[in-house]
């Protein structure tokens, strides 16, 4: 609704669907409360490397100079490297979160059990929001290496 | 978004309603910001006007600038949001909303940032293959003038673009102090703004 707002103001077209621009940081600063340090710093580096390899591709694909080009797969390389630990971190956040239905019988007007739900809601949506992702960059990836290839034919003709 | 933009603070007003919940260094990555987009937008409007070489190699100087800052500034506004404490939070306090209406005017005002900086990036991502070709151009005229080898048609066309480059060169001269003197002014303007300016919808509402 906030977003609606904004775009009203500035009276430009409505876009399709109103997107949350921080989805990633609002699901993880709910998690925040029931994770440890260590968990929360790698999935705030992971979200400095996405932002890192969203600059990089938005440029190559403005323009596709050589130099965005080899600057958009090192970024992709560099978020492709780290999916291992952040695939490990995520499944050990998942073990930690107590299943909603133990918490049915308690005398809370059923606070616990909301956060509960919400808690795992919002795990789910980080760990799409990741998932996804990856599945974007690898297909972006192919994209990127063969303009690299191009660009280096080129740069051997001449 | 047209090529001439409004200076309507709307930057400014949104970081000086967060400023007292902010550390040092992000309100100077954010005070940075504003410089180097207002620089970037200077040479851009000159650019536009007359591409000499003068104008074009400083677009490609703070274009690379801005471009180059990018990740940082979205970094520092990730932070910021994972520091603002959720307004969900604060449903239970008996003080009548007003924390989380602050809450809720903070998440709002970072959202505003956000898509201002994004619209901005946009529209610099926009203008990124004329600069490349203003810069290609360039290159190719400096190299006809380097090397005689070229044919004379060739050279032709790029003596009579380098002359009259040359000719426009002489009101750059002019226009970059211009620049100059109305950039600074822009960030003078903008540091009295956080100072001098009462803000109506700002924090003294609470």
């Amino acid at each position: 609704m906030r977003l609606l707002s904004i775009y009203r103001l500035k009276g430009k077209p409505m876009p399709e669907k109103t997107v949350d621009i921080f989805e990633y940081e609002r699901a993880l600063r709910f998690l925040t409360r029931f994770i440890d340090q260590e968990q929360f710093n790698a999935l705030r580096l992971w979200r400095f490397n996405e932002q890192a390899y969203m600059a990089a591709f938005n440029n190559f694909c403005s323009l596709k100079s050589y130099e965005y080009t080899q600057c958009s797969k090192v970024c992709a390389k560099t978020l492709l490297g780290s999916e291992r630990t952040i695939i490990s971190t995520l499944a050990a956040i998942f073990m930690a979160i107590p299943n909603p239905s133990e918490a049915k019988g308690m005398w809370d007007a059923g606070q616990e059990l909301a956060i509960r739900k919400e808690r795992e809601r919002l795990f789910n949506q980080l760990n799409n929001l990741i998932s996804n992702r990856y599945i974007q960059v690898r297909g972006e990836l192919v994209e990127i290496n063969s303009t690299l290839d191009n660009i280096d034919e080129c740069k051997k003709i001449n | 978004m047209s090529g001439t933009t409004i200076c309507d603070f709307e930057y400014e007003r949104n970081l000086k309603s967060l400023l007292p919940y902010l550390k040092a260094e992000q309100i100077s990555t954010l005070n940075q910001w504003s410089a180097i987009e207002q620089d970037y937008n200077m040479a851009w409007q000159s650019f536009e006007i007359s591409r000499t070489s003068k104008s074009t190699l400083r677009i490609k100087e703070r274009l690379d600038k801005i471009l180059g800052v990018e990740s940082d500034l979205m970094n520092a506004i990730t932070l910021i949001f994972l520091e603002t404490p959720g307004f969900k939070q604060s449903t239970g306090l008996w003080d009548a909303g007003k924390e989380q209406g602050i809450l809720r005017e903070r998440e709002r005002s970072l959202t505003t940032i956000k898509i201002y900086v994004m619209d901005r990036y946009e529209f610099i991502r926009g203008n990124l293959s004329t600069i490349a070709q203003a810069l290609a151009t360039l290159i190719e005229a400096s190299g006809a003038e380097l090397d005689g080898n070229h044919t004379a048609l060739n050279r032709g066309v790029a003596d009579v673009e380098i002359s009259s480059s040359e000719v426009v060169d002489q009101i750059p001269d002019n226009n970059a102090l211009h620049d100059e003197a109305k950039s600074t002014a822009q960030n003078n303007i903008g540091t009295l703004f956080y100072n001098d300016f009462i803000d109506p919808f700002g924090d003294d509402i609470f």
